[in-house]
């Protein structure tokens, strides 16, 4: 026995108390606002191409040297595939400015991705057509 | 916290949609811009639909919702019918049914939403309420539905055979097929009560029974047509407008829907709602 799995249960059970009144407070709405986004300059430190959604984690530096984590979120990594976004395309380290729409329930440091923007002047976009029908 | 919800994505979907459609027609304007991939014509028929060494239809493939032939943005070539054109009925429910469906509350979709508690779509959900891809594999006497949702599968036997005399309640059903001309025909009872038909409360009873009806009716084409009966739920028989897939050149990859953390979720908000008189 080691105090990992502990420690991992714990994470997760202070993920799911937090959760709980957010959703209860929202009344079951969508937890992004598609019609407010933000935009952030960014390191990439972490990628997680899974299913049934990708994520890409980053730091961000504010003028003070603060560094906060973010969390952005993606469609499932076929469908980004299909609409021509790769794991390859995205590096831990990587210095980019992330386009996210915000979550509704506050939390500023978690966005849906909508677009990367990298040093050299192309940028990736993200999609998910199979939501767009509302009934996946 | 990480919590991804398919129903707000799908809330988020349409202006999504639109934005990176327009994105990537401006992207592929700028210079190293990575252009999203997507079709925008719809297939053309493509010529005669090909046949198996019995002389049936074959409707091996694979096939994307709509009329893209893959991949797209483009909300219209992802529809599967044109409700002028064949004009498709809300089912019908006994009066008790209407009853229970109306009490539910947006948790209660929430909970029974197959994106949300990971339940197989099954039959008929497979072809009603899934956008994801599936393949064809179909032999003289064998039909084989290989869904990239969840990497289910089913085999049917198309050989008329009748239906098992004590068949176990599976999602996909004890499923039995036979031809009628150019149009295969598979009859399913037997289907597990857990799934819904849509995501607005349509429960079934221990009496579904589902016919589906399939054809290709040219090369690029494929099309379904469900019938719903089920006396027990619905006052009368439903059937769907026929709906529309297309034949795209490409495999099927992944999709697992493992959000389970999400029906924690809810059923805490659920006892919230029904336990604590909390609004």
């Amino acid at each position: 026995m080691t105090r990992k799995p502990v420690g991992a249960f714990v994470v997760t059970a202070l993920a799911l108390l937090s959760a709980i009144p957010v959703l209860a407070h929202h009344s079951i709405t969508a937890e992004f606002d598609s019609s407010k986004s933000f935009s952030v300059k960014a390191t990439i430190t972490k990628i997680e191409w899974v299913n049934p959604h990708t994520y890409i984690y980053a730091d961000v530096k504010d003028e003070n040297g603060t560094v906060t984590s973010y969390s952005f979120e993606g469609g499932p990594p076929g469908a980004l595939r299909r609409s021509g976004v790769l794991k390859t395309m995205f590096n831990v380290g990587d210095v980019v400015t992330i386009e996210a729409y915000i979550a509704k329930d506050g939390s500023k440091h978690l966005g849906l991705l909508h677009a990367v923007h990298f040093a050299d002047g192309h940028m990736i976009f993200f999609g998910r057509p199979e939501d767009s029908e509302g009934k996946n | 916290m990480k919590v991804c919800l398919g129903f707000c994505l799908a809330a988020a979907a349409a202006v999504l949609g639109m934005l990176c459609m327009a994105s990537g027609l401006a992207a592929q304007e700028g210079s190293g811009s990575q252009p999203a991939k997507s079709k925008q014509q719809p297939m053309p028929k493509g010529g005669p639909a090909p046949r198996t060494a019995d002389g049936h239809p074959d409707f091996s493939g694979v096939w994307f919702v709509g009329t893209a032939g893959g991949f797209t943005y483009n909300p219209a070539l992802r529809k599967q019918f044109d409700p002028k054109v064949t004009p498709e009925e809300p089912p019908q429910f006994q009066p008790w049914a209407a009853t229970k469906i109306k009490s539910m509350t947006a948790t209660d979709f929430e909970l029974g939403r197959a994106s949300v508690n990971c339940m197989p779509r099954g039959v008929p959900g497979m072809f009603l309420i899934n956008p994801y891809p599936f393949q064809i594999v179909q032999t003289p006497g064998l039909f084989v539905q290989l869904d990239e949702l969840n990497n289910n599968f089913r085999v049917v036997h198309t050989d008329g055979r009748a239906h098992s005399p004590d068949p176990d309640p599976s999602f996909d059903g004890d499923e039995v097929g036979h031809w009628e001309g150019d149009t295969l025909v598979i009859d399913v009872i037997a289907i597990d009560e857990r799934t819904w038909n849509n995501f607005t409360g349509w429960f079934h009873s221990d009496q579904e029974h589902v016919i589906e009806r399939i054809t290709r009716p040219s090369m690029n084409y494929l099309n379904v047509q469900v019938t719903i009966e089920d006396p027990k739920v619905l006052s009368k028989p439903w059937t769907s407008a026929p709906r529309v897939w297309t034949l795209a050149h490409e495999d099927l990859l992944e999709y697992y829907c493992t959000n389970n953390q999400e029906v924690e979720e809810y059923k805490a908000l659920k006892a919230q709602e029904s336990g604590g008189g909390k609004k």
